[in-house]
């Protein structure tokens, strides 16, 4: 048995430091989320291909139901006051990948860790939970946007769409604060998973009622009135509505660029304030009975 | 062993009247929904004074995960108060974490898709513990606990004792001053855990306080200096594992073999706290039985009188009650059986 030598270091010679700031535990969370995805290299590239995939379906379809793509320009025009549905199509999936990706990512990360213990581990530091969903959230995001954009610029390039028309500056604004809402629901959504541990059935059905009220191939404005009026609390529904007047010259919600992006700056502070309000409430009310770690 | 503690010294943790309740709830049919309340810890009372190696011992299930994990905060109590390192487990949780470093779910808990470096890097900044610092620490630790050989590996090609050994040193990353350890020998061989045992009095030497948990009696008697044995919910008996043992008011029985003088014979039973002496043969072979009270005070004696008299002696043992024993004397159960409720 090696006697145990402390040499020039021993816990007791440890005068007690003073804790470091919350910004490199931030960083240091973000970064070990992507150093691990890194070891996972087939999960990105399928990440990037999946727009274009998605966007196919419609746009063939459309071609298919008006017979020629000319008809299917011209149909399209009367719905939606646009003919270049193919842009419309990828827009719509490519703004519905980011935002799924990133609900979808986040959950699943959340679930993993608790999974394998590690969220337990987190929960028994000195680093605020605030700080470890922010930083995985971002991840989330950031791993979302990056393959949105790449995927984006991809699927540009099979279906011979120009992505530098329009307003390209308005869009990515408008993507970069229509995204920090998509954080908050991400929280909430991240807490439902963390309570009842049925990761893929939440999955399932956040995706289809995120894709009806987002109008991800279809204007907003031909759903019922009702749901029509719950697509307007749902952030992600002004973010491609916004994102296509931008980029092919169509109206904008509230009838004007600033009206919109206010709306979106609005929600951009209450998601994130609510989200992190419900998933305390969720933690609190799991501590008094059996705690989040339990898988 | 025993460690003088000091009584008027404020102790590091105090648990006044902690309760909890798991509430599992299990569909039967439709609409029918059962609810079952499972009552894991009752009103308990403790408290551990600075400097202690202080040990729970108690059967699967009794509830000694459950006490730790409101110790360090995962859970919040269904009644009661506790105080770790003078600050209140619910209200200043951030300030417990902070003095407590904790193993509590065996080797789970690390990235398996990163390597131990990373995980130790990771989560002593978490910890929040300044770089400089950190570096050396993990150092320090990967040579204490013998690590280099695969700290650089992935987490999941690591054997279960491997896994351990990294969380055990996790949990000493930040430097608390309280240790707290739920069967940190579970999935380890005997000589790592042998290995982890001296490390923890070795820390305990430096200074740190040590709250360990197991259902092993062995490991609880070599290393604890009180112990309290908790079953049900309930502690059932706090002592040190001498006061424990002492209380069985059982005797010890030495065996002695070899040629033993008449002269020898006669001495030994003289010596005070000595029963009887009697010539037992098993299998054909003979040895003398020797009840007492306590073989620590009698031992002197008796190798006095044989060496004095010229006697030969060619083995002795001796077979003392243990803290297992004590475990059957006030449940009528053994330690290995299995008290977990289950909600389903
Ligand atoms: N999440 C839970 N839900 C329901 N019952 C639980 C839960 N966790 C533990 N229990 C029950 O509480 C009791 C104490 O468990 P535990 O604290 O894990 O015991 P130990 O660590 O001593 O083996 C057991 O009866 C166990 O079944
Ligand atoms: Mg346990």
């Amino acid at each position: 048995m090696a006697v145990v030598t402390l040499k020039e270091f021993s816990p007791s010679l440890a005068k007690s430091y003073n804790q470091k700031s919350f910004t490199h535990a931030f960083w240091m969370i973000f970064k070990s989320k992507w150093t691990i995805i890194s070891r996972y290299k087939g999960f990105l590239v399928f990440e990037m291909i999946f727009p274009t995939i998605f966007a196919a379906l419609p746009i063939i379809m459309g071609i298919a139901f008006a017979g020629s793509i000319e008809a299917a320009r011209t149909n399209f025009m009367l719905q939606t006051g646009t003919e270049d549905f193919v842009s419309y199509m990828v827009i719509g999936a490519g703004i519905y990948f980011v935002v799924n990706t990133a609900l979808w990512n986040f959950g699943m990360l959340l679930r993993w860790d608790q999974q394998s213990g590690v969220l337990e581990s987190y929960y028994l530091t000195t680093t605020p939970v605030p700080v470890y969903l922010m930083a995985s959230g971002l991840y989330a995001l950031s791993r979302s946007m990056i393959s949105f954009i790449i995927g984006f610029l991809i699927a540009c390039a099979v279906f011979q769409v120009n992505p530098m028309k329009g307003d390209l500056l308005f869009a990515i604004i408008f993507l970069i604060i229509g995204i920090i809402p998509v954080y908050g629901l991400s929280f909430i959504f991240g807490a439902i998973i963390l309570k009842y541990k049925q990761a893929n059935s939440i999955m399932g059905i956040t995706q289809w009622l995120v894709s009806l009220f987002m109008g991800i191939f279809f204007p907003i404005t031909i759903l019922p009135w009702i749901l029509q009026k719950i697509a307007y609390g749902f952030p992600p529904s002004w973010v491609t509505t916004d994102v296509r007047a931008s980029l092919l010259g169509l109206e904008y919600y509230l009838g004007s660029w600033w009206a919109d992006l206010s709306m979106l700056a609005f929600f951009a502070i209450v998601f994130p304030i609510f989200g992190y309000y419900f998933y305390h409430r969720i933690e609190t009310s799991s501590k008094k009975n059996a705690g989040l770690g339990q898988f | 062993m025993a460690v003088d503690i000091g009584q008027n010294e404020k102790p590091i943790i105090k648990v006044e009247g902690v309760s909890k309740n798991y509430i599992t709830k299990t569909r039967m049919g439709l609409f029918k929904k059962e609810i079952k309340v499972v009552e894991a810890l009752k009103e308990l009372n403790l408290e551990i004074q600075p400097g202690e190696i202080f040990g729970l011992l108690g059967p699967n299930g009794a509830g000694k995960t459950t006490l730790i994990k409101i110790l360090t905060t995962l859970l919040i109590p269904t009644g009661g108060t506790a105080m770790v390192a003078n600050y209140d487990i619910v209200e200043d949780a951030n300030d417990v974490r902070r003095s407590v470093g904790c193993m509590l779910m065996g080797e789970r808990g690390l990235y398996w898709k990163l390597t131990g470096r990373e995980n130790l890097h990771l989560f002593g900044s978490l910890y929040r513990v300044p770089n400089d610092y950190k570096v050396k620490k993990i150092e320090w630790l990967i040579e204490v606990l013998e690590l280099e050989e695969f700290i650089d590996r992935p987490v999941e090609s690591f054997s279960s004792g491997q896994k351990m050994k990294v969380a055990f040193a996790k949990a000493l990353i930040h430097d608390a001053p309280i240790l707290i350890l739920d069967e940190p020998t579970i999935a380890m061989d005997f000589a790592a855990a042998r290995k982890l045992r001296e490390v923890v009095k070795m820390l305990n030497k430096e200074g740190k306080t040590i709250i360990y948990t197991t259902h092993l009696m062995d490991e609880a008697q070599d290393l604890c200096n009180r112990i309290a044995i908790i079953d049900h919910g309930e502690i059932i008996a706090l002592d040190t594992p001498e006061n424990l043992i002492d209380q069985l008011e059982q005797d010890d029985i030495i065996t002695l073999s070899g040629e033993i003088s008449e002269k020898t014979i006669e001495q030994i039973k003289s010596i005070e706290g000595v029963h009887d002496m009697s010539l037992v043969s098993k299998n054909g072979n003979e040895h003398y039985k020797i009840i007492c009270i306590d073989h620590k005070k009698v031992l002197p004696g008796l190798i006095t009188s044989i060496t004095a008299n010229g006697s030969v002696v060619n083995s002795i043992n001796v077979e003392e009650p243990t803290l297992g024993d004590v475990f059957i004397k006030l449940t009528g159960r053994s330690l290995s059986e299995d008290t977990t409720e289950r909600g389903e």
